[in-house]
């Protein structure tokens, strides 16, 4: 691998320092135990076990009707609670009634495991279709550039896979999730209650979680174990959204680094603070933002780090040669596949049908059907707008731009999806047709940043749309107590859920305001500060030659289409 | 012997072709070239950026002929490839030296030996040509029955 030798193994060092350091303070946690002959009268929690076989996960506490009643009424503990007198009474009868029919209270806990086995069923089953989507930007990205490329690109899918996923189970799941059992606990998939400490910060102020380095100790966990394959593939798609604004001139070297830096550090960090219990989802309870920071499955947590990630690579990296000529004005590179792109685009289509919905977490929650239809209308919307677009200005609707139109809809609904009504999603659509239309061209003709597949506009910018669509279309008809925030109620009604400007809120437009900044501060920051140190030490680019001949065979030694090298040798 | 080289549009190929083979020349090598022109370029558009694909696409025509023949076969050609426009393409005539089979006495069909002169009047390769597709027609048809009687006899051994 041609990269700076040094810079890489300090960049290894470094990380695996770090990823024994946890270990090291995770391993102490564990070994901590109460100190003998300290009785203590006030309730020691006990560190909660890890549950490799699934064998404790999901009991009657598990047991929870449609409208989030459980069955189990928790004993009220508070006595200056307004509502005290009434939860008192609800637990005395409870406790009553379970004196009474004990087996009624046994059923409770196969019925709290069959839920909890209902959502790890559908938890698993939607991530797989997220991980299908690697075949689908594959495709999409393949289809796009050059033929000479072909290889290049479908190799740099495929490695940001493994070596993303390798990055992640080292230390990307332990600093995202490390700490989620605080504020955050996935308590439809069994709360992963030993995920349950911050390296950095604590309380409402955590900034990177610290349990679960290599997916060992108090992750070796099957609640855990569900959190990590449905989150790794959600970090996967913020791993090759950046093939797209750097393909067809990035060495592979220097691209396995900048998936590690995804994987390890960059997506996992900002998804600590938004959906691990950190900061930006606590802003709600710690400063009185709204709900704190939401963004229901990853518009800017997945596809505005992935978009500003892109950015700042293509910044640095440069266009590709040939693309703009002596006088600024940009070249066409036609796509090689356009066969590819169109079905690329409709795996990725059925793929974000895992994306949204399943970030319930649950089949049980039945918001999952809205989901998916708004889902697929902003979907549908975007493409249509992004057709109309491009025939105002150009005269004919453009093929690949259609499908970038479909694919910003996604982008853009996948923040409000849960929180809008159909019409908002629509509107949405159409809004982000209109931004990733603008923002190629923008990008191409104005900023000069080249972008082979559009990446830069449909997750970037078309990702803080979203994040900020919710702030504004947010109908308050679900998620009432999200981030902790108004569970009782909120606005002054009760069940009130996450509601946007459009609907009385302002405090949530700020807040998703501070937050979308926030994402893109740091992940066009971060990757741009680290990535000009490395490209300074050893060139990201492939050289000119390379370039013009073609990635696949200076790369990789092959060909992707190994029919059109004529060879005296072989058939 | 002549060699006739014809750079047509490659939509015309088919009906050219057609034309020869009902003429009765079968011996016809195609490839497909670009021929570059800067006035006949098509205007392409990507992503709103316009470029011109001035290397144009052409089929080309190798037909060996006879020197009585290559009159009829100049005529044809010309009237199958033009379309009414300008650029249609362009003919090349030469003398060729000679030509031979590849294959050895034993292997070699009659019809395949181009240094005879040959099918002027004699087997009309439009009955190949027509048979190749009857022969076509039947094998599908023949394979349709068969997959049904099959399906029929499974039908009858499932709900029997």
């Amino acid at each position: 691998m041609k990269i700076g030798g040094r810079a890489v193994k300090w960049v290894i060092m470094g990380c695996l320092s770090i990823a024994l350091l946890a270990c090291w303070r995770s391993g102490l946690a564990q070994d901590e135990q109460p100190a003998p002959g300290t009785a203590s009268t006030a309730t020691a929690a006990a560190e909660p076990k890890p549950d490799p076989a699934g064998t404790a996960t999901g009991d009657k506490s598990a047991a929870i009707d449609g409208a989030g009643n459980a069955f189990v009424v928790p004993e009220p503990t508070d006595t200056s609670d307004p509502e005290y007198a009434k939860k008192k009474a609800a637990y005395d009868e409870y406790v009553e009634q379970a004196a009474k029919e004990p087996l009624a209270v046994k059923l409770a806990d196969t019925v709290g495991h069959v839920r909890i086995g209902t959502n790890f069923s559908w938890t698993l089953s939607t991530g797989y279709l997220v991980l299908f989507m690697q075949a689908g930007f594959a495709l999409l990205t393949c289809g796009l550039v050059r033929k000479k490329n072909a290889g290049h690109l479908m190799m740099l899918n495929f490695a940001a896979y493994a070596i993303a996923f390798i990055a992640y189970y080292v230390a990307g799941f332990a600093f995202q999730w490390g700490a989620v059992a605080i504020n955050a606990a996935p308590s439809n998939i069994g709360g992963s209650p030993t995920l349950n400490e911050f390296l950095i910060g604590g309380g409402q102020w955590g900034f990177l979680g610290g349990k679960g380095f290599f997916l060992s100790g108090p992750a070796y966990d099957a609640s855990a174990n569900v959190l990590m394959l449905f989150q790794v593939v959600f970090m996967e798609t913020a791993g090759y959204i950046i093939v797209g604004s750097i393909c067809e001139r990035i060495t592979f070297g220097a691209f396995l680094l900048c998936e590690i830096f995804m994987g390890a550090i960059l997506y996992p960090i900002f998804g600590c603070w938004a959906w691990g219990g950190g900061w930006l989802s606590q802003l709600g309870n710690s400063m009185g933002l709204g709900h704190g920071y939401c963004d229901f499955a990853g518009s800017t947590v997945v596809h505005g780090i992935g978009g500003w990630c892109a950015m700042a690579l293509a910044i640095i990296l440069g266009p590709r040669t040939g693309k703009y000529g002596p006088d600024g004005k940009p070249r066409a590179f036609p796509a090689h596949n356009i066969v590819f792109v169109v079905t690329g685009t409709f795996i990725l289509l059925l793929g974000w049908m895992g994306f949204n919905p399943g970030s319930t977490l649950a089949a049980t929650d039945l918001r999952i059907s809205v989901v998916a239809v708004n889902t697929n209308l902003a979907a549908c919307a975007g493409a249509l707008t992004a057709m109309l677009f491009w025939h105002l200005k150009f005269g004919k609707p453009d093929i690949s731009m259609a499908c970038n139109g479909m694919l910003a809809g996604l982008v853009a609904i996948t923040a409000p999806c849960a929180f809008v009504n159909a019409n908002s999603a629509v509107a949405i659509g159409c809004l982000a047709g209109l931004v990733v239309c603008s923002g190629v061209l923008f990008n191409e003709r104005v900023l000069k940043v080249d972008d082979p597949c559009g990446a830069i506009s449909v997750h970037g910018y078309c990702g803080t749309l979203g994040g900020l669509c919710l702030g504004i279309f947010a109908d308050g008809t679900y998620g009432a107590g999200w981030n902790g925030v108004g569970a009782s109620s909120y606005m002054g009604n009760a069940g009130q859920g996450v509601t946007g400007l459009l609907y009385g809120d302002t405090s949530q437009f700020l807040c998703q305001l501070l937050g979308a900044g926030v994402n893109i501060a740091w992940a066009f920051g971060a990757t741009f500060i680290i990535f000009k140190i490395v490209n300074a030490a050893r060139s990201m680019r492939v050289t000119r030659d390379a370039e013009i001949e073609g990635l696949d065979v200076p790369e990789f030694g092959g060909l992707a289409y190994p029919e059109d090298a004529i060879s005296s040798s072989t058939a | 012997m002549k060699r006739i080289e014809a750079l047509i549009r490659p939509h015309k190929l088919c009906e050219a072709a057609d034309a020869l083979i009902a003429l009765g020349i079968d011996d016809v090598t195609v490839s497909q070239v670009r021929e570059y022109g800067s006035t006949n370029g098509e205007k392409v558009c990507y992503r709103g950026l316009e470029y011109v694909a001035d290397f144009v696409s052409r089929a080309r025509l190798d037909v060996l002929v006879s020197d009585a023949l290559s009159g009829e076969v100049i005529e044809t050609i010309l009237t199958a490839a033009r379309t009414g426009a300008a650029n249609d393409g362009m003919i090349l005539v030469s003398s060729l030296a000679g030509a031979m089979p590849i294959c050895d006495d034993a292997h070699c069909l009659e019809d395949e030996c181009a240094s005879s002169p040959s099918h002027n009047d004699a087997d009309l390769p439009e009955d190949r040509v027509l048979s190749h597709r009857r022969f076509g027609a039947a094998a599908i048809i023949t394979g349709l029955i068969k997959l049904l009687g099959l399906a029929g006899a499974r039908w009858h051994d499932l709900f029997r």
